[in-house]
């Protein structure tokens, strides 16, 4: 193997965002307790996929990596028992998901480092809702809180999908 | 021509990923509540924020760029080399640059692109199988974030290239004269009078003739002043005629031919006007777009312009409308080329119709059959298909002969068949 293409295999993986998300996978695997290691299996199959779809040679499959792991982290974070580190690993996920979505191999190189300010508030959202379950008392109340804000946050999406000229800044007239 | 022209998209675009994300995030949501398992909703919370996060994170109005591109490729070889340099308000990581390759050429690689010094430095490499004249529209420039999700386009992109590559006998043929064409298909000789060029006549001298025009020893003879005529060296005129009609060969064919026509039509419009002979264009598809006779060095931009506006016709145009048309911009007589694939009956039936009103016609055609033989038959009847397909080839070449010499252009990189009969109309009989 040449050191271009050893070069395009390891851009194509994308190390670091990868490690994470293969770490939330597995983490959430093991955690399920289902029979016949069906855990670590689904885990494996979710990132053998992504993987593979990455080194598809046509680019729409490339664009659609991303999709088995959040199918994968999805189910296995359905079978998990309820704990707090649970809640923090699967927000992990979605946070390194982004992460490994950054680290494109069609696009220059230095994505997952150019990507940090995208995924840095993601990331703080995560945070603060993990630490909200923390301090908050136990139950299902927290469940509806979270549910609520989230549906709020879906109408404001939706809204700026609709808008997207609200994140634009006139230039002065003057400038 | 600019993708993203200045007043046009101003918005940011969310790109499908966006959506997707979005999606997955609400059949999280939904299933976190249904089952009252708040840990999907923990999954679903970063793909609910980033694409505000996204759109936040960019540039809050179109950026702007420099584009800076040529052609450098040589022979069939076309490579396209171009920078794109941002101003200050994004990083040259985060730009995206896509060319679409023309019709009429073949990715060799896959493009690539690095930033040096803060500059999007890109190449294509294409190649051209036949001559072919191509405008490159400028490439698109977009600024997307590193995650994918939203995309903004860039301001300043602008300027086209045009790729051509010509078949090399051209460079011979600015040697061939209009006037050896008389016997087929004759010419039309100038007969301007004018202060250059080779002696014409004696007339009487007018006030303003300076000196030298004077001829003196006529005067001594006369008794009074008597002055030179002279008549301006023009080799004749030339009118190239496009057929850019749909025929039965369908439209990927016709599409290349027309492509390998139009490098043709402007090699030998630049050739003839190399020569100082005038030069008339006429594009023929549902209507005439002609471009008058004319020389000089601004006429050879003109025809290159009508000649990238030149596209295949949805709807053909009756023979006769272009041979009438014909007449409202070019006199009767002049050397006519038309370049036609002679595939139909109704190419046939152009050519007649303009020898009729009054041209002097030779037909050039270029002939489909190598862009046909790309298509597979069965082992044992691709011999006789081939054989079948060269024969009503020839078939049509030769009917056409009843009213014009036409020349069989097969080998797209060689015109060395229509070059030397125009160098000898009388004694060759190209077919």
């Amino acid at each position: 193997m040449s050191a271009r293409s050893g070069v395009l295999v390891v851009r194509r993986l994308g190390p670091p965002g990868l490690a994470l998300v293969a770490f939330s996978l597995f983490w959430l695997g093991f955690a399920t307790g289902l029979p016949a290691h069906l855990g670590p299996i689904a885990a494996s199959a979710a990132l053998a996929v992504g993987i593979a779809l990455r080194f598809v040679p046509g680019r729409g499959g490339r664009e659609l990596a991303w999709m088995p792991l959040v199918v994968g982290l999805g189910a296995l974070s359905l079978a998990s028992p309820l704990t707090v580190l649970a809640e923090l690993v699967a927000g992990l996920g979605g946070v390194a998901t982004l992460a490994w979505m950054a680290d494109d191999p069609d696009r220059l190189p230095g994505g997952f480092v150019r990507g940090f300010s995208t995924i840095a508030l993601p990331a703080f959202a995560v945070g603060v809702a993990w630490g909200s379950a923390l301090l908050l008392p136990p139950g299902v109340a927290p469940v509806g809180v979270a549910a609520a804000v989230l549906a709020v946050t879906i109408v404001a999406v939706a809204f700026l999908i609709g808008r997207p000229d609200v994140f634009d800044r006139e230039e002065a007239a003057t400038s | 021509m600019n993708a993203y022209p200045e007043g046009g998209s101003r918005a940011l675009v969310w790109r499908s990923r966006t959506l997707q994300l979005l999606a997955a995030a609400g059949i999280l949501l939904v299933a976190g509540v249904l089952l009252r398992d708040p840990i999907p909703l923990f999954l679903a919370l970063p793909f609910l924020v980033a694409p505000a996060a996204a759109a936040l994170s960019g540039p809050r109005a179109n950026p702007r760029a420099t584009l800076t591109w040529a052609e450098t490729g040589t022979g069939s070889e076309v490579r396209v080399l171009g920078t794109v340099r941002p101003d200050g308000s994004v990083r040259a990581g985060d730009l995206v640059v896509g060319i679409d390759t023309p019709a009429s050429l073949v990715e060799r690689s896959p493009p690539s692109q690095e930033v040096r010094d803060g500059t999007v430095v890109f190449q294509n490499d294409w190649w051209a199988p036949e001559p072919m004249i191509a405008l490159v529209p400028p490439p698109s420039v977009v600024w997307r974030d590193p995650v994918g999700l939203v995309e903004r386009p860039v301001d300043g992109i602008a300027g086209d290239l045009v790729v051509t590559r010509y078949p090399p006998e051209l460079l011979r043929l600015g040697s061939a004269r209009l006037d050896r064409t008389t016997v087929l298909p004759g010419e039309t000789r100038s007969r301007r009078i004018g202060s250059t060029g080779e002696f014409f006549g004696i007339r009487e001298a007018e006030p303003d003739d300076p000196p030298r025009r004077l001829n003196w020893p006529a005067s001594a003879r006369t008794g009074h002043l008597l002055a030179n005529e002279y008549a301006l060296e023009r080799t004749g005129d030339v009118v190239l005629l496009l057929d850019a009609r749909p025929t039965e060969l369908g439209t990927v064919v016709d599409e290349r031919l027309l492509s390998i026509t139009r490098a043709a039509v402007e090699g030998v419009a630049e050739s003839f006007l190399r020569i100082k002979s005038r030069v008339g264009l006429a594009v023929y598809g549902e209507f005439l777009d002609a471009v008058p006779l004319s020389t000089g060095r601004p006429h050879s931009f003109r025809i290159r312009n009508a000649l990238l506006r030149a596209h295949l016709a949805e709807t053909p145009g009756p023979s006769e409308r272009c041979a009438v048309a014909l007449r409202r911009y070019f006199p009767p007589g002049v050397t006519t080329i038309v370049f036609s694939s002679l595939a139909d009956e109704s190419a046939r039936t152009l050519v007649s119709h303009v020898r009729r009103r009054g041209f002097r016609v030779v037909v050039l055609s270029p002939s489909p059959l190598p862009l046909l033989s790309v298509r597979r038959l069965a082992r044992e009847d691709e011999e006789l298909a081939e054989r079948l397909t060269r024969l009503q080839r020839r078939s049509q070449v030769a009917r056409a002969w009843q009213d014009a010499p036409s020349i069989d252009w097969e080998e797209y990189r060689s015109l060395a068949g229509f070059v030397d009969f125009l160098r000898r109309p009388a004694t060759r009989r190209v077919a």
